[in-house]
């Protein structure tokens, strides 16, 4: 009878090999697979009504560090955020131009003033009152081009969170079912370890976009918690909805109802909200209502500046009083109270531009003169030079007086602080993501200790071979008595 | 638990890191080798581009002044020669009508009288000299003449002439018609009001362009040549003797003239000086400007050249330990 609990004992040893042998193939299979997490076998002495008898598998146990994967997870989605973030500044920096460069706003300024100081000394050469035209129109031109590209950027930020949550809701659904699937597998002594694997780089994936805490349930199952406290995924998934409102106007503010929220389970989330302070949603949120905006404003305001400078009598006078002189606004007759998007209708007075019917003559006898005047009386030239050095002030008039290429500068100076300070946040979330997921691969899959293993067990299945082997031939020396 | 295990990503995760910052890193640096300026311009000024942008605001003001400075030193040098030529052919009359000091003959007296209408036709032409399109003497009318040709200007001063004439009065009649706010200005000067503007040529230095043929100077040399030129056109009661009476006593008026049209000279001569100044002024700005724009954005080149050896030694390095540990494994061994 000894001999026969020796022989399921032997085998024991031989299937826990085998089993031993077919994780060690998992793991090796998988030693480059992201969110694997290691399968470790359990064994124990098996037991069998109080006595002992060979080796029993006890289970296979995933191993994942949840802290350090948590962590991780934190550093991804403010990495992530933070980078779109400095890519907007990035892209606005660049489209401004450092002083001094070809095409910056600048030296598009710069520009107008030398034209129209050229014009003044010789203002009866009508190509050197066409330079200074075409220097005006360059700068209307350049306002233009930034204003739609804000405009362009708050429908990308839209579309991104369009797009994104319409993601967030199949993936929060896709890891409610593979909560449902893992239990029932976990219950029934499956194998739910690859479910486990799938389910961890979907929340990988989710927290790019919004930041979750993650808390193990019985079972196997998870529940998902944003920052907030709000239950993303338990036994069931949260739904959100958001409405995209395409290539929104400039005057359009998420306050005045004319772009959508985000909405979790029919609840709006106000602007500012917890659940939203890291990852790409809230950064596009952000992004959308705050950000854009705000440079929005700037540029509106040196528009209004702009063209305020060359309106009414004080330099032409053949004009009326607040009147446009050599900037106008495409619609306006004169500057409006409010001014959101005005940057966008920013151009040259049709007056002077012979394109549209204008003349060139009228830069320098006056918007509204009757005839071209005398070709040498540069009056109203020298007051247009010298208007672009006056200081103003921007906006409200506790603002610092500076000249319109001071306030030009101001505004990129803006610009490339948030630039640097995004670039700086960045390579620290870097540094961080990237320790962080060292640390983490550095509990991933060895090869080598695996393989030594793969040598154990190898000897550990020759061992009970062998026993198996000699228990038979026991076996076979009482059978032949 | 002491670990017992490293796992195989993390070499390639680390080894990626180093890898892409080292190559990063190799780029900025060759660039900024051959160029001698930083790469990322921002972040070398710190996000303070105002003292980036103040320069290059000067810079092109001295380059743009430059050329006006040369512009408006060409506009000067030319109302200079027209002076110039004024003042010769002024100074050769005088010279004659002292010659009638002495000389009696009638067609001495006529041939000086001639000289006269010359002189006032040759000074009327000078003064609608153009320079390019524009007439220099013509105020803000530049694109027409300063003054009407030289015998409508004398048949307006005739018939501005009282019947009978005194020829004691005559010089006095004619410098009165060419005086402000009279003949002279209504039916002989074609031309406009003084340009209003004056050019900025940068610290303070401002130049007018406003000598006109309506200069008390032009206007004292005119009445004085038109004074001779007008006999040529037979007056009624004047005979040689007068006209050798009334040239004789232009030659008072005429020194006045000439030493008018000297001083005119030397206030153009003024401008011209401070035009060339500026001009000398805004290139020794210009080229410090330049020299201090390069500074600003300049990376020490030494700096450049042993970080960009650094750099390329540890890449060699990642390489190098990337291909040693990619040998170490232990299936190699258990083959």
């Amino acid at each position: 009878m000894s001999l026969s609990l020796a022989l399921s004992a032997a085998l024991s040893g031989l299937n826990l090999s085998a089993r031993g042998a077919r994780i060690v193939a998992d793991n090796i299979a998988n030693a480059q697979t992201e969110s694997y997490g290691v399968r470790l076998l359990t064994q124990a002495p098996r037991v069998l009504g109080d006595t002992g008898s060979g080796v029993a598998m006890t289970g296979v146990t995933r191993l994942m560090d949840r802290g350090l994967l948590g962590d991780l997870r934190q550093a991804t989605t403010q990495a992530i955020g933070d980078n779109l973030l400095g890519a907007f500044w990035q892209k606005m920096e660049t489209a401004f131009g450092l002083p001094g460069e070809d095409g910056s706003l600048g030296h598009s300024i710069s520009l107008l003033g030398t034209a129209l100081q050229r014009a003044s000394l010789q203002s009866d050469q009508t190509a050197l009152l066409q330079q200074s035209i075409q220097a005006a129109s360059d700068i209307a031109r350049k306002i233009r081009g930034l204003h739609d590209m804000l405009r362009a950027e708050r429908d990308r930020a839209d579309a991104g969170i369009a797009e994104n949550i319409e993601w967030l809701n199949t993936a929060l659904q896709d890891i409610a079912d593979l909560n449902h699937k893992i239990q029932r597998q976990t219950l029934t002594g499956g194998a739910p370890e690859g479910l486990m694997d799938l389910r961890q780089s979907l929340v990988d994936k989710v927290s790019q976009h919004i930041p979750v805490q993650e808390f193990a349930r019985e079972d196997g199952r998870i529940m998902l918690m944003a920052r907030d406290g709000s239950i993303l995924v338990d036994r069931d998934a949260a739904r959100f909805s958001f409405s995209r409102s395409p290539d929104p106007e400039a005057s359009d503010r998420v306050e005045d109802g004319a772009l959508s929220r985000v909405r979790l389970n029919d609840r709006e989330i106000e602007t500012g909200a917890s659940i939203f302070s890291d990852g790409t949603i809230g950064a596009l949120l952000r992004l959308r209502d705050d950000t854009a905006p705000a440079l929005q404003q700037d540029l509106d305001f040196l528009a209004a500046d702009l063209i305020s400078r060359f309106s009414g009598s004080d330099i032409d006078q053949s004009l009326d009083t607040n009147a446009f002189g050599l900037f106008s606004l495409e619609g306006y007759a004169t500057l409006p109270v409010a001014l959101t998007g005005i940057a966008g209708q920013i151009a040259v007075n049709p007056g002077f531009d012979s394109s549209k019917g204008g003349d060139a003559w009228r830069l320098r006898a006056g918007l509204n003169a009757t005839d071209p005047g005398d070709v040498l009386d540069n009056t109203v030239l020298d007051r247009l030079a010298r208007a672009l050095d006056l200081p103003t002030s921007l906006g409200t008039s506790l603002a610092p007086k500076r000249s319109l290429q001071g306030h030009a500068t101001e505004l990129l100076s803006d610009i490339a602080t948030q630039r640097l300070g995004t670039d700086k946040r960045s390579s620290f979330n870097t540094a961080r993501v990237a320790l962080l997921s060292e640390t983490l691969a550095a509990q991933g899959v060895d090869t080598d200790a695996e393989l030594s293993k793969l040598l154990v067990l190898e000897q550990a299945y020759n061992a009970n071979a062998r026993v198996l082997s000699t228990i038979d031939a026991m076996l076979r020396t009482i059978l032949e008595i | 638990m002491i670990p017992t295990r490293l796992g195989d990503m993390t070499h390639s995760l680390s080894f990626g890191r180093h890898n892409a910052r080292l190559k990063s890193t190799l780029a900025t640096l060759s660039q900024e080798m051959t160029t001698g300026q930083a790469r990322d311009k921002v972040r070398h000024l710190g996000g303070n581009v105002s003292a980036l942008a103040a320069m290059e605001k000067s810079l092109e003001l001295a380059t743009d002044r430059k050329g006006l400075a040369q512009t408006t030193a060409a506009l000067l040098a030319g109302k200079q020669s027209i002076i110039l030529d004024i003042s010769n052919r002024t100074e050769q009359v005088t010279l004659e009508a002292m010659r009638l000091e002495l000389d009696t003959d009638p067609a001495a007296i006529k041939r000086t009288m001639d000289s006269f209408a010359d002189a006032f036709s040759g000074v009327v032409r000078s003064l609608n000299t153009r320079f390019g399109e524009r007439t220099l003497f013509a105020g803000t009318r530049g694109d027409g003449p300063a003054l009407a040709q030289p015998e409508v200007i004398l048949d307006a001063l005739i018939s501005g002439l009282p019947v009978p004439l005194d020829p004691s009065e005559l010089s006095g009649i004619v410098e009165a018609w060419f005086a402000p706010g009279s003949g002279f200005d209504s039916h002989a000067y074609l031309g406009g009001a003084p340009v209003p503007a004056p050019i900025d040529l940068g610290h303070g230095a401002e130049i007018n362009l406003t000598v006109t043929a309506q200069d008390n100077a032009v206007r004292k040399t005119l009445a004085a040549l038109a004074t001779g030129a007008v006999l040529t056109r037979e007056l009624s009661g004047l005979g040689p003797a007068e006209h050798r009476a009334i040239i004789r006593q232009s030659s008072l008026p005429l020194k006045s003239a000439s030493q008018g049209l000297l001083d005119l000279s030397a206030r153009l001569g003024v401008a011209e000086e401070r035009a060339a100044t500026a001009s000398s002024r805004a290139e020794a700005e210009r080229t410090s400007l330049s020299i201090a724009l390069t500074e600003l954005l300049a990376v020490d080149p030494y700096e450049s050249a042993s970080k960009l050896e650094q750099v390329t030694n540890q890449l060699d390095m990642i390489y190098a330990i990337t291909a040693r540990l990619s040998r170490l494994s232990l299936a190699d061994y258990l083959r």
